[in-house]
């Protein structure tokens, strides 16, 4: 048997390495070509300005400094002053200069401020950081749905499968239904609203009262954290909290009862760290696909919101690069979300490793 | 077997049936019914001077269309002839995706740059060099309602009024007919949210809305905030406008189709509203005319213009064939057709002249239109204020309703995209933003660049 | 003793019986008068309205007019002569438009003629030329809309004002108007009447006695299911029909709308009963853009993406998870790490790659970047390293070459995994929205949900018809779940608990 194992490529291994290779070849293709391949072109893009047609032009760090930098500039002070109908208008402080020949101006009066040299890209990642506020909600959400879901009941798969359709059915055909959902005149949840709360008196009659929605700068985002909830609550998370909590073994239980544990003492010390794995997946997807998320909506339901209060980075990386051709500055912020989300997970794997111990 | 089926599927719907690239000609222009309808008459017409060749209109909806041209040239299969609007024409120019045409209008025998109105062919052009041609166009002038004139007893407007006649000529139709203490009935009305509408009347008294370099808003000139205080107070402080909220759920045409209003403001495409079929009967009741946009320090007048342009990554031997389609749309057959049309005016002096006139068709005076060519331009803004366009002109609308003053809005806009366009150009610091020039004859050009400033007698 | 204790026991059990039986009941009923309740405004105003019109005419007639600054308000109309049922609206100085009418229901011939005569009414341009075919035309014109057929109702003044509105509230506002097309000059204006309160009554009665039999089979459902017993108390089963309800009704509304008339799917009120039904809206997607191409062009690229990203996966998970080749552990530690890759980052070159050598805007450039994919390998890797090595060696001393037992064994070992991905797959390039919608510019080549979204963009269809659309695209995949959900279920443990 010694001479089979002599040397590592002896005729055996070696054609086992060579069906090695061809079987994954055309995976690999795919891989080089669609993925590792780009990947390397798209950092070298972030540090140039290409605009497709002409050759790319190296231009440093320029990109990163667009987006990252900041500078100082002489921004007008401004005030506010009240409207005639007691709305609010931020104007520029004027103050009157005398010009070296006696007349009098009007000038703007400036203060010299710091500004980041990309404001929009800020309130982007404002906006992609506060969509994934949702997570943590839905994730409870999710966790209870599966505790009460844990019983033997016959029709329980009924139940799950009504849960589970709006997860199943998501995509562009569910945004639209929401979109007309939040319609601030004719949508289903003002008119609900109007109908139940409006009996006790705590919903404007107004129609012009109404909560905008999707067309209010402040209430956009939480539109779209709820509408997230509706999606993901009884979806895949559910299902995964059902499984994990299928394996924990009941005798812990039994035995948490005879130590004359209350439940919500049964749920902190008992379920919670067993199921912990599960917890700390679910944390971490959501991280990664939090910073990459939010585009559909933003491209299907509000065009990027109400004065860019609903665009994500992922929409104003797809903006940068498809629809003004700025390549090079999108690739930088793909690089930069992509070290985001690879410093996130890092960081998760680090403390959250800690909490999967039990 | 659903694999089989789904496959032979894809074969049928992937066999196209082939089409000689080299005599099919390929124009993008919106979907929009009267476009469409323009263009089948241009294709017919095309075919009867050149049978061999193939025009295949791309059309897409209006909203998105300059994405749509962006991604074809992009992708390298750009379209051999696109339409353009203006406000993205100077974008596309910077990006240096625009052919230039000086070279082909300068060659080509058959052309004659002199048979197109001046004005129009100043709008295509751009760092001294043509971009695009103009082939429709429309001046905005003042429509009013003979009738209403008539029974009222006021003199009809002419080009002679300055703004004060027009005011006061406003201000006696204004009066309450069902008793209950509101006015029903109007004199004047301007859509202020349209730039169109309200620039001749910044122009008039001498403002401009930008510097002419582009670097600059000058929104916050001492001219221009008077101008914008003024159009408010047509509604505030004179009688002569209704306030513009009240207009929110009909439109200034209908209510002058209504016979409540005595003058609005608008261009020739407005007529198509006024021969709708729903409004035939309407317009029996009254009899409406055209006369020119009174007058200020000077005259000024805005125009809207449809132009078309060839993209410059087209393949040589295709420019060649856009060019004569190019060609074609601004010579006496195209612009025939474009007259037909009877809803913009033909680019074309002579055929504008010629046609233009419907004698026993209201609006009696068409050919203010033509008068007021002139002094009419279009109004610009630079492409990287965009937002800061859009920003201010919601602030603007408070202005119209009286919340607000005009001077610190004005301030404020001005502000804004002053700095929209600093901070584009500090991320594009290789190249300026086009400025726009106008057209020299080239029998009249002598030695390199010339002014940019627009022309002092203009003004 | 033991008689005893079987007493109390059967005695408890009896009374558990019976408070299972009346929680039961209780809950079906609630369920079925709250849907009652619910719909009730609905159905009162439809059976109103069929009860509605008659040759009554008492009580006043209003019309609507337009001012400027005052908007909408109401003048109040004389009755031309008593009982005659044909109003006319004094018109102010110097209005020049034609004088509106009104016309009653069931108008006699007599009042036609004179009208007619006069002048006031005016026939329609296309009349046909036979007198009396005319004449019952016109009152069909003028009846038709109001014959127990009950619909919102419009108006529409110099033609930008409208006023929507239901019957309901055109009675209680004493607005009895409907206008009929303005072509022939005129505005007709029918009177309307609430119904007698015998009828509506007699209608509820109906309602009501249908609740109780389907409230009680809903209890009887949930007492076989086995609710109610030990564990599992009544606030369960209300959580869970509440969650459900909140699932689900979007998902009502929008099949509710998609059959709506355009005046009742824009109303300002929530209306769950369509009526009447509007099958057209459906035609109607299908005129405007080529929605029948989309679903081809998704089922098409889907189906292709799959058959290659299995072929693909599966032999390269087979060749992880087996075979023995330098670097396999390296190799297989970067798909895992592409995992993590945004799209973003890896889309701009590949479209860039696109342009270059011409596949923008085809078919070949979704799906060839397609047939690879990291999660896919992973996933089947995992599932075959859990898969018994005897088999294999088995089949390796017969002889059977590397590939043979991937084919004869491996595969069939591992049906529900392959079928699981084969489903997710397919879900996935099903609503696949991003990359096609960068690559491609033809509508007469898009997927299914960038032609949906481009036909909600550049459409502006009513909401009628984009429900219509959105219907027509979430029904399949609700009825594709519900018959495989099994494999939906394990795949989604697989893929992510054995991770």
């Amino acid at each position: 048997m010694k001479k089979y194992e002599e040397s590592r490529w002896s005729g055996g291994r070696f054609r086992e390495a060579l069906a090695g290779y061809g079987f994954i070849s055309g995976n690999f293709l795919g891989f080089l070509v669609f993925t590792s391949i780009p990947i390397v072109i798209s950092l070298y893009l972030a540090f140039t300005e290409y605009h497709v047609l002409t050759p790319p032009k190296w231009v440093g760090m320029r990109n990163f400094k667009e987006i990252l930098w900041c500078h100082y500039e002489d921004v007008p002070v401004m005030e506010k002053v009240k409207t005639a109908d007691g709305n609010e208008f931020e104007q520029i402080k004027m103050k009157t200069v005398t010009n070296p020949d006696g007349t009098t101006a009007q000038a703007a009066e400036t203060v010299r401020k710091l500004r980041p040299n990309d404001y929009n890209f800020w309130h982007y990642s404002y906006n992609t950081v506060f969509l994934m506020m949702g997570i943590p909600i839905g994730m409870a959400l999710s966790l209870s749905m599966a505790l009460i879901m844990n019983q033997k009941i016959r029709g329980i798969t009924f139940w799950r499968t009504i849960f589970f359709l709006p997860s199943v059915t998501a995509g562009v055909a569910v945004y639209l239904l929401w979109t007309w959902i939040y319609n601030p005149e004719q949508g289903l949840l003002n008119l609900f609203l109007h109908h139940t709360l409006g009996y006790l008196g705590l919903f404007p009659e107004d129609h012009a009262k109404w909560p905008q929605w999707l067309g209010s700068a402040n209430l956009a985002k939480p539109s779209l954290i709820l509408m997230g909830l509706w999606i993901g609550a009884g979806g895949y998370n559910m299902i995964l909290y059902l499984a994990a909590l299928q394996g924990v073994d009941p005798q812990l239980y039994e035995a948490a009862m005879i130590d004359g544990a209350t439940s919500w003492q049964k749920f902190v010390h008992v379920t919670w760290p067993l199921i912990s794995p599960t917890t700390f997946f679910i944390v971490v997807m959501g991280i990664i696909g939090g910073f990459q998320g939010g585009f559909m909506q933003a491209y299907v339901m509000t065009e990027g919101g109400p004065q860019g209060s609903t665009t994500t980075l992922s929409y104003y990386i797809f903006n940068n690069a498809f629809t003004w051709f700025n390549m090079g500055k999108a690739a930088a912020i793909a690089w930069f979300l992509f070290l985001v989300v690879f410093v996130m997970t890092i960081l998760n794997w680090r403390f959250g490793g800690k909490k999967v111990n039990y | 077997m659903f694999v089989t089926i789904t496959m032979t599927m894809g074969w049928i719907t992937y066999s196209k049936k082939p089409h000689p690239i080299e005599k099919t000609l390929k124009v993008l222009g919106p979907s929009d019914a009267s476009y469409v309808k323009m263009q089948d008459n241009f294709n017919a017409q095309y075919k009867i001077l050149h049978p061999d060749i193939e025009i295949q209109y791309i059309s897409f909806p209006w909203n998105n269309i300059w994405r749509k041209l962006e991604f074809l040239i992009v992708a390298n299969i750009p379209p051999d002839v696109s339409n353009i609007e203006q406000p993205y024409l100077p974008q596309f120019v910077h990006m240096g995706r625009v052919e230039a045409l000086d070279e082909w209008m300068k060659n080509d025998p058959e052309f004659d740059a002199s048979s197109l109105y001046k004005r129009c062919l100043d709008e295509g052009n751009w760092n001294n060099e043509q971009y695009a041609l103009p082939y429709v166009f429309s001046p905005v002038c003042l429509w009013y309602n003979k009738t209403l004139f008539d029974r009222e007893q006021v003199a009809y407007p002419t080009r002679d009024w300055n703004l004060d006649d027009l005011v006061s000529a406003a201000e006696k139709f204004t009066r309450d007919l069902d008793g209950d203490g509101i006015p029903d009935q109007y004199g004047f009305f301007t859509n202020n949210n349209h730039w169109n509408r309200y620039s001749p009347f910044i122009w008039m008294r001498g403002g401009e809305l930008f510097s002419a370099d582009w670097k600059r808003c000058t929104f916050d000139d001492p001219n221009v905030m008077t101008s914008f205080q003024w159009l408010a107070d047509l509604a505030l402080k004179t009688k002569a406008s209704p306030k513009p909220i009240y207009l929110s759920s009909i439109t200034s045409v209908n209510l002058m189709l209504s016979g409540r209003l005595a003058m609005i403001t608008d261009t020739r495409y407005a007529m198509a509203n006024f021969y709708l079929e729903k409004n035939k009967d309407k317009i029996k009741n009254f009899v409406f005319d055209v006369s020119e946009l009174p007058h200020d320090k000077t005259r000024a007048s805005c125009f809207v213009v449809s132009e078309l342009m060839i993209p410059s990554t087209t393949a040589p031997e295709r420019k060649k064939m856009a060019w004569d389609y190019l060609k074609f749309v601004v010579g006496k057959e195209g612009q025939e057709v474009v007259a037909k049309e009877d809803q913009g005016l033909a680019t074309r002096i002579e055929t504008a002249e010629r046609m233009v006139a419907h004698p026993g068709r209201m609006p009696e005076h068409d050919r203010a239109f033509i008068d007021s060519v002139e002094y009419s331009r279009y109004c610009y803004w630079p492409f990287p204020a965009d937002e800061q366009w859009f920003a201010t002109r919601s602030d603007l609308s408070s202005v119209w309703n009286g919340q607000l003053q005009a001077e610190p809005v004005c301030r404020k806009g001005a502000a804004g995209m002053t700095k929209a366009i600093e901070d584009f150009s500090r991320f594009h610091p290789e190249k300026e933003l086009p400025v726009h020039t106008e057209f020299v004859p080239f029998d009249k050009r002598s030695g390199p660049a010339l002014a940019d400033a627009r022309d002092e007698t203009q003004r | 003793m033991t008689s005893e204790a079987d007493r109390i026991l059967a005695e408890s059990r009896r009374t558990i019986s019976l408070a299972r039986r009346t929680g039961a009941v209780v809950y079906g009923l609630a369920l079925t008068v709250g849907v009652v309740l619910v719909l009730r405004a609905e159905l009162a105003e439809k059976f109103d309205m069929a009860l509605l019109f008659s040759t009554d005419t008492r009580g006043a007639v209003y019309s609507l007019s337009y001012s400027l600054d005052k908007g909408e308000h109401w003048t109040r109309l004389e009755e031309k002569s008593p009982g005659s049922g044909v109003f006319a609206l004094t018109p102010p100085p110097d209005y020049r438009d034609p004088i509106p009418v009104r016309v009653s229901p069931e108008i006699p011939d007599s009042v036609l003629d004179t009208e007619l005569a006069s002048g006031r009414l005016l026939r329609p341009k296309d009349a046909p030329a036979d007198e009396k075919k005319a004449r019952s035309e016109l009152k069909d014109i003028l009846l038709r809309p109001v014959r127990g057929i009950p619909c919102p109702v419009t108006f529409s003044i110099d033609g930008g004002l409208t006023w929507r509105g239901t019957a309901k509230e055109a009675i209680e506002q004493r607005i009895y108007t409907f206008t009929h097309a303005p072509e022939a000059g005129l505005e007709i204006l029918l009177r309307a009447r609430p119904a007698s309160s015998n009828a509506v009554l007699g209608v509820w009665a109906a309602v009501l006695i249908l609740t109780v039999p389907v409230g009680l089979a809903i209890a009887w459902v949930v007492l076989r299911l086995g609710y109610f017993t030990d564990g599992f108390s009544i606030a369960t089963l209300v959580f869970f029909t509440v969650f459900g309800l909140t699932m689900i009704v979007p998902f009502i509304w929008m099949i509710s709308t998609a059959f709506k008339t355009q005046q009742e799917a824009t109303l300002f009120k929530i209306q769950w009963l369509p009526w009447p039904i509007r099958w057209a809206n459906f035609a109607d997607v299908f005129r405007t853009v080529q929605f029948g191409r989309f679903y081809i062009n998704s089922v098409f690229l889907a189906s292709y993406a799959t058959i290659g990203l299995m072929f693909t996966s599966s032999l390269a998970a087979y060749s992880f998870a087996r075979l023995d080749f330098p670097g396999r552990d390296k190799l297989f530690l970067a798909y895992l790490g592409t995992m993590m890759i945004p799209g973003a980052v890896t889309s701009i070159p590949v479209f860039v790659l696109m342009c270059k050598i011409g596949w923008v805007d085809s078919y070949k450039a979704i799906i060839v970047p397609g047939l690879f994919s990291a999660y896919g390998t992973f996933m089947l890797r995992q599932f075959f390293m859990t898969l018994p090595r005897d088999l294999e060696d088995a089949a390796k001393i017969d002889g059977c070459s590397l590939f043979g037992i991937f084919v004869r064994i491996i595969l069939p070992l591992s049906k529900p995994a392959i079928a699981t991905l084969t489903i997710f797959t397919f879900m996935g390039s099903w609503g696949d929205f991003m990359w096609p919608l960068i690559i491609l510019n033809d509508t007469k080549k898009m997927p299914l949900p960038v032609g949906i979204q481009f036909f909600a963009a550049s459409e502006y269809p009513d909401p009628n018809v984009l429900m219509a659309a959105t219907m027509m695209m979430i029904v399949p995949v609700i009825i594709v779940f519900i018959l495989g959900q099994r494999y939906f279920v394990e795949g989604i443990q697989l893929g992510a608990v054995k991770g």
